[in-house]
């Protein structure tokens, strides 16, 4: 893992190694580029997924960031090689008003599938797709499921059983603390 | 394929094999795997996940399981009230008393999360299988019915040294 | 003039051909969502042309739970009783992967003694779901014996898995630092401990025993046989370069002739520690697919023996506090699945659940090769094809 990833930090410079996981972040209008060079030149051949992060500050489901964050969408992709099994993960931002990127089935037959999921569940666009319609959701659905401003409906119909109070907790560590689920 | 000649033609192993099971199956000794079911009941290892049972009088309705339940589908409801004191002339002493505990069979993934927060142990698991209904109501199991449960919970096996 | 009844003529006219362009439309035939093929909901419309199949469209979705948004409000030990359920049939292998990308996040080391126990565990996995592909697809390509002899076999394994952990498919036996170290936080059961039960060593190894038998009995049955031979050979075939541009993992991949297996870069499981072969085929054809696997069974109960003789002994589980809040960063898990690589992609932001939840799962990219591999196949053909894939409609779709 160390000489690999010395290897791309030669060719990336803001390769960074952290848990195990090696990310390099690209300008979106290098997506293609980068991944033709990491095919050809690192011999990193086997496509295993793409997917979309929603970075936003007011959310409607879980938690939102500790920290504040620019509103954007995170695209992700994870390439890796079968003989030597290195790994290594390119990530990019798009904006969110307008979400449109090239798409990767040029390069990799198998993103095919990958990009419809991230259109139908996030609503970014991939110029040159072969067939960019749903994978996984029944025609006439309304909405994209995956934002963080969607909302989960059955959380929001039913009354949160645990919000009774009879006693206080038994133990003092973090009590009173409202854990959501 | 065209050069393939076995000595044997495959299919007269395979049928060589059937015939072996089937005189294995029909002969006196063999110990039968099937459990002929509605009228033998086969036994499951203490450990399995069949149904959970509540002992009332250790639970203190300290809504730690309800909140931890991935589902939602525990409801508890208590009020607290006062107790004349241990000591003559001590202070009184509250304690909560339950008025609803119902755990939804028809919502429970059987994760065993609520089990194992307890810090009372007030609640355990028993492998009891046979409880299903016809009517999806009552699949809500309400206090009394969680306490019947608790005679089939098994006691602690032994572990491997 | 000619006369017709003349067997001459009539001779000479059989000999004629007439070359006449006849239209014809392909029928558009749907392999429903309803169907003892398809493992599942899964639902192809085909374009068949007589019996030769042209275009394939796989229609996903019928099973779609939507992981990912469920795993957003949840914690991490509730989302560990829902991540068994992606792929039902082997259901320990599915937690492994998402406690260790946790566990790395958090930097715990967990104890020996757990480690040993939930490679067991895994393996006894891989051999029930081989043992559902073994039958399963004996069955849809006709035989109707090695299905019951399958499923006798394995309930033997599932009763081992429900003896320790208490569930046969959906075991949540995993936490965070190791396994599951006691039955409850109370004074009485805080004493009860989950460790393995007494008797277990015995009878598992008299469940090993009999599934090396078993894999010996499916070679003659059904690898032997002619039927199965000239059904599954040369049919199907999938070269190394199409599956590693789709993403094709697994004993799909060794059948083609690549040698690749997680196993040896999984360093959270002690691996390392034992010997086992890893089963490569030549053509890459249905049949090498069924052989890999049915090798594969064997390997694993070789793996189980030599794991159960040197069991280290020690804590279940690394001290964790009470309420656990991973740390920031971003990580990447994967593990061999008996389907393939499955991975989790864990964005953490130090709260109770996690921020961003990918899930990998090995049979969406294993089918999405399924309208190359199809093209002019026969309809017989489409189905031990779609058999030999071995995929679940829990894992496409998630």
């Amino acid at each position: 893992m160390e000489d690999f990833f010395n290897n791309i930090k030669e060719s990336f410079t803001n390769a960074v190694l952290e848990f195990e996981t090696i990310n390099i972040k690209v300008d979106s209008t290098q997506w293609i580029e980068t991944h033709e060079q990491l095919r050809d030149e690192f011999n990193l051949k086997f496509f295993s997924w793409l997917s979309a992060v929603d970075w936003d500050n007011d959310v409607s489901v879980g938690e939102a960031p500790k920290e504040s964050v620019t509103p954007c969408f995170e695209l992700i992709t994870c390439l890796s090689d079968v003989e030597n099994t290195n790994l290594i993960t390119v990530s990019t931002t798009i904006d969110k008003s307008e979400p449109q990127i090239d798409s990767l089935v040029g390069t990799y037959e198998g993103a095919n599938w990958h990009e419809r999921e991230a259109y139908e569940m996030f609503g970014i666009s991939f110029a040159n797709h072969p067939n960019l319609e749903k994978l996984y959701l029944p025609d006439g659905y309304e909405g994209n499921p995956m934002l963080k401003s969607f909302e989960l409906i059955s959380r929001e119909v039913k009354p949160w059983p645990g919000d009774v109070d009879v006693e206080g907790m038994p133990e003092d560590s973090e009590s009173g603390e409202q854990v959501d689920g | 394929m065209k050069n393939f000649r076995p000595k044997v033609p495959g299919f007269l192993i395979g049928i060589k094999i059937v015939i072996v099971n089937m005189l294995k199956t029909l002969s006196p000794f063999h110990s039968k795997p099937n459990v002929n079911y509605p009228f033998e009941k086969e036994k499951l290892a203490p450990r399995a996940r069949g149904v959970i049972a509540l002992d009332q009088e250790a639970c203190t309705s300290c809504m730690l399981c309800a909140r931890q339940c991935p589902d939602w589908c525990i409801y508890i409801e208590g009020h607290k009230e006062l107790q004349p004191p241990s000591k003559p002339g001590g202070r009184q002493r509250s304690r909560a008393v339950l008025d609803r505990f119902d755990i939804d069979y028809a919502l429970c993934m059987y994760c065993g999360i609520c089990v194992e927060v307890c810090p009372f142990d007030a609640l355990f698991w028993s492998p009891e299988y046979e409880y299903s209904e016809f009517n999806m109501g009552d699949m809500l199991h309400d206090k009394e019915r969680l306490d019947d449960w608790l005679q089939t919970v098994p006691d602690p096996e032994g572990l491997e040294s | 003039m000619v006369n017709a009844l003349d067997p001459q003529n009539i001779k000479n006219f059989s000999e004629a051909s007439v070359s006449v362009e006849i239209e014809t439309e392909d029928m558009t035939l749907n392999i429903g969502p309803q169907h003892p093929s398809t493992h599942g909901v899964l639902r192809l419309v085909a374009k068949v042309d007589g019996e030769k199949v042209h275009d394939v469209k796989p229609v996903l979705g019928y099973m779609h739970r939507g992981y990912e948004k469920l795993a957003e409000v949840r914690t991490y030990p509730q989302i560990t009783t829902l991540v068994n359920r992606i792929d039902w049939v082997a259901g320990f292998s599915n937690e492994i992967p998402f406690i260790a990308g946790a566990e790395r996040l958090m930097e715990i080391e967990v104890p020996d003694r757990a480690k040993y126990i939930r490679l067991i565990l895994t393996e006894m996995a891989r051999i029930s779901s081989h043992f559902v592909f073994n039958g399963a697809y004996a069955l849809e390509v006709g035989a109707l014996t090695p299905i019951f002899y399958a499923m006798e076999d394995r309930e033997r394994v599932l009763d081992l898995i429900e003896s320790v952990t208490g569930g046969r498919f959906h075991p949540n036996f995993n936490r965070i630092g190791g396994v599951k170290p006691a039955a409850g936080a109370g004074p009485t059961t805080k004493k009860n401990i989950q460790d393995l039960p007494a008797g277990f060593y015995r009878d598992t190894k008299i469940a090993m025993q009999k599934v090396i038998e078993a894999a010996d009995q499916f070679q003659n049955l059904i690898g032997g046989n002619e039927v199965f031979k000239k059904r599954t050979k040369d049919v199907g075939v999938l070269t190394p370069e199409i599956a590693e541009a789709f993403g094709v993992s697994g004993p799909i991949l060794r059948a083609s002739g690549v040698k690749s297996d997680l196993r040896t870069q999984t360093d959270y499981l002690p691996y390392d520690q034992f010997e086992y072969e890893i089963p490569v085929g030549e053509n890459g054809d249905c049949y090498d697919r069924w052989d890999v696997r049915v090798k594969e069974m064997v390997e694993s109960a070789k793996i189980v023996l030599q794991a159960i003789d040197s069991m280290p002994s020690g804590p279940l589980q690394a001290k964790v506090p009470k309420v656990i809040k991973v740390p920031k960063g971003r990580t990447y898990v994967r593990a061999e699945n008996p389907k393939g690589e499955m991975g989790y992609y864990i964005i953490s932001d130090g709260g109770l659940g996690p921020y961003r939840l990918k899930v990998r799962t090995a049979s969406f990219s294993n089918i999405s090769i399924l309208p190359n591999l199809l093209e002019g196949a026969l309809l017989p053909d489409l189905i031990a094809i779609m058999g030999s894939l071995d995929f679940v409609l829990g894992d496409v779709d998630r």
